[in-house]
């Protein structure tokens, strides 16, 4: 999984976190490093859709976290990758 | 490299930079830069650039620019080159100098304004029919002497004869191949009445061409879309500087309206042949000399004519004529005393001097260029509108 919506929406789920934490968070669970550019690009979409809000700026650092709308949109992406996971294991195994 | 990030940045939508700018530069200095940091940014700030308004505005106009250009090009009418190359033999004890000399006074004969003027008229041709209906003659001959029209002297001889080429560019390949036919039967004649040169041979006669030469369409939908885009960023402009596009406009239309108190300044130009160079320089320095011509041709000039509005240049044996003055039949009339003056200036020249271009009589005036005014005044206001606008922001 190499979108950066789904991601961003990943890491946040846990708890609020800034730019720089979730870059290195989502290297971690996912093995991608996103650019700035890119997670910034992910960041500036969400949050117009109001998956993700603002929480209060540490050091010119600004922490996000993840809204209701966001939480839900997660899981149904979740359920859905789910169902293709199944769908191709059972697939991939051998008769 | 941090000038570079930081340079990346700025290269954001200023709104965008406005709400994610500092946290964004904190996040580039946190994660340490690098040419792959640098590369999502740059490409990052691209996205986002194609999302904003002013793009949507300039692809758009650049697109409809692009389309106007495509529909214009498809209804301008295709025109064909046909070409001829002649090579111009010595004669016996003749030298490639008097070569030269006698090519260019044919070529002056060939395209003097009687001459293209009754080619244009000849009845099997009936050349520019439309332009004849709305322009006159005089300057359909400009037209087709600047446009449409190529003689030229290769610069380098072919085993010791002169290579002339002779090209013209007209509505239908039959119509280019019968007109350069009859160029080159002109020049041909007037080459061969000139015991300096030697014979004339075709050695290419006139193609009949079968694809078009122009409209160059690509070109012209390129220049749409570069015209479209470049409305699109006046636009743009006007959107984020409203006080200085409203100071601009203002100031340029005061300029355009105040250029029309400007004297109009008319040029009348003539070109007179002689035998040669030496004959030519005496009959420039001499009317430039005389006194009492000059107060002639001064007096017929009108109201504020100075030497330098009459200009006498020396081009090998020709001599081309310019009169500048306020009133176009003036600059005529001073421009016709100065080829008086020339045929009278030197006894010799006076049974040999001829005139083949005869004194213009001015369309246009040649100053002042109402646009160029227009424009000082646009940019005249545009800069400290900018600068009333950006001081009006920073006090807000």
């Amino acid at each position: 999984m190499t979108d950066p919506t789904l991601l961003v929406l990943t890491s946040l789920a846990d708890g609020e976190k800034h730019g720089y934490a979730m870059m290195e968070d989502i290297q971690k669970f996912a093995e991608v490093r996103l650019g700035p550019g890119t997670l910034y690009g992910a960041i500036t979409r969400i949050e117009d859709r109001g998956w993700i809000r603002r929480g209060k700026v540490e050091d010119r650092r600004q922490p996000y976290c993840i809204t209701g709308a966001g939480r839900e949109f997660l899981e149904e992406e979740l359920r859905r990758m789910n169902k293709v996971g199944a769908a191709a294991a059972r697939r991939l195994r051998p008769a | 490299m941090i000038f570079l990030l930081r340079l990346a940045v700025r290269i954001y939508p200023r709104a965008w930079r406005k709400r994610y700018g500092t946290e964004l530069e904190a996040l580039v200095e946190d994660s340490g830069g690098g040419w792959r940091v640098l590369a999502d940014l740059v490409w990052g700030a691209t996205k986002m650039r194609m999302t904003t308004v002013d793009f949507r505005i300039l692809a758009g106009m650049g697109m409809a620019g692009l389309a106007i250009a495509a529909i214009v090009s498809y209804q301008m009418p295709d025109r064909f080159r046909s070409e001829a190359v002649a090579l111009v033999t010595l004669g016996d004890g003749v030298d490639h100098q008097r070569v030269i000399e006698a090519l260019i006074r044919a070529e002056g004969e060939t395209l003097s304004r009687t001459s293209l003027a009754s080619l244009i008229e000849a009845p099997d041709l009936n050349l520019y029919q439309t332009e004849r209906t709305r322009l006159p003659l005089e300057d359909v001959v400009e037209r087709m002497k600047h446009r449409d029209l190529l003689l030229r002297v290769a610069a380098q001889q072919v085993r010791g004869n002169t290579a002339v080429i002779v090209s013209y560019t007209g509505d239908s390949a039959l119509l280019a191949n019968k007109t350069t036919q009859k160029l080159l039967d002109q020049l041909t004649a007037n080459l061969e009445k000139d015991n300096s040169a030697g014979r004339v041979k075709v050695i290419d006669p006139p193609n009949l061409p079968g694809v078009p030469v122009s409209p160059n369409r690509l070109a012209i939908a390129l220049a749409g879309l570069i015209g479209g885009i470049a409305s699109g960023m006046l636009v743009a402009g006007i959107k984020r500087w409203p006080r200085a596009a409203l100071i601009g406009a203002a100031c340029a239309a005061s300029a355009f309206a105040a250029s029309f108190a400007i004297p109009n300044r008319y040029v009348s130009s003539a070109v007179v042949q002689v035998a040669n160079k030496a004959t030519a320089d005496r009959a420039a320095s001499k009317v430039r000399g005389n006194t009492g011509t000059m107060r002639a041709i001064l007096d017929a000039a009108g109201r504020g004519a100075k030497r330098e509005d009459v200009g006498i240049r020396v081009a090998s044996q020709t001599l081309v004529v310019t009169v500048v003055s306020r009133d176009r039949l003036k600059a005529q009339t001073a421009a016709q005393l100065v080829i008086e003056g020339l045929r009278n200036a030197s006894p010799e020249s006076a049974g040999v001097a001829e005139v083949l271009d005869p004194a213009s009589y001015p369309t246009a005036p040649i100053f002042p260029n109402h646009l160029v005014i227009a424009t000082l005044g646009l940019v005249s206001g545009l800069v400290p509108g900018m600068i009333m606008q950006r001081r009006a922001k920073a006090l807000a």
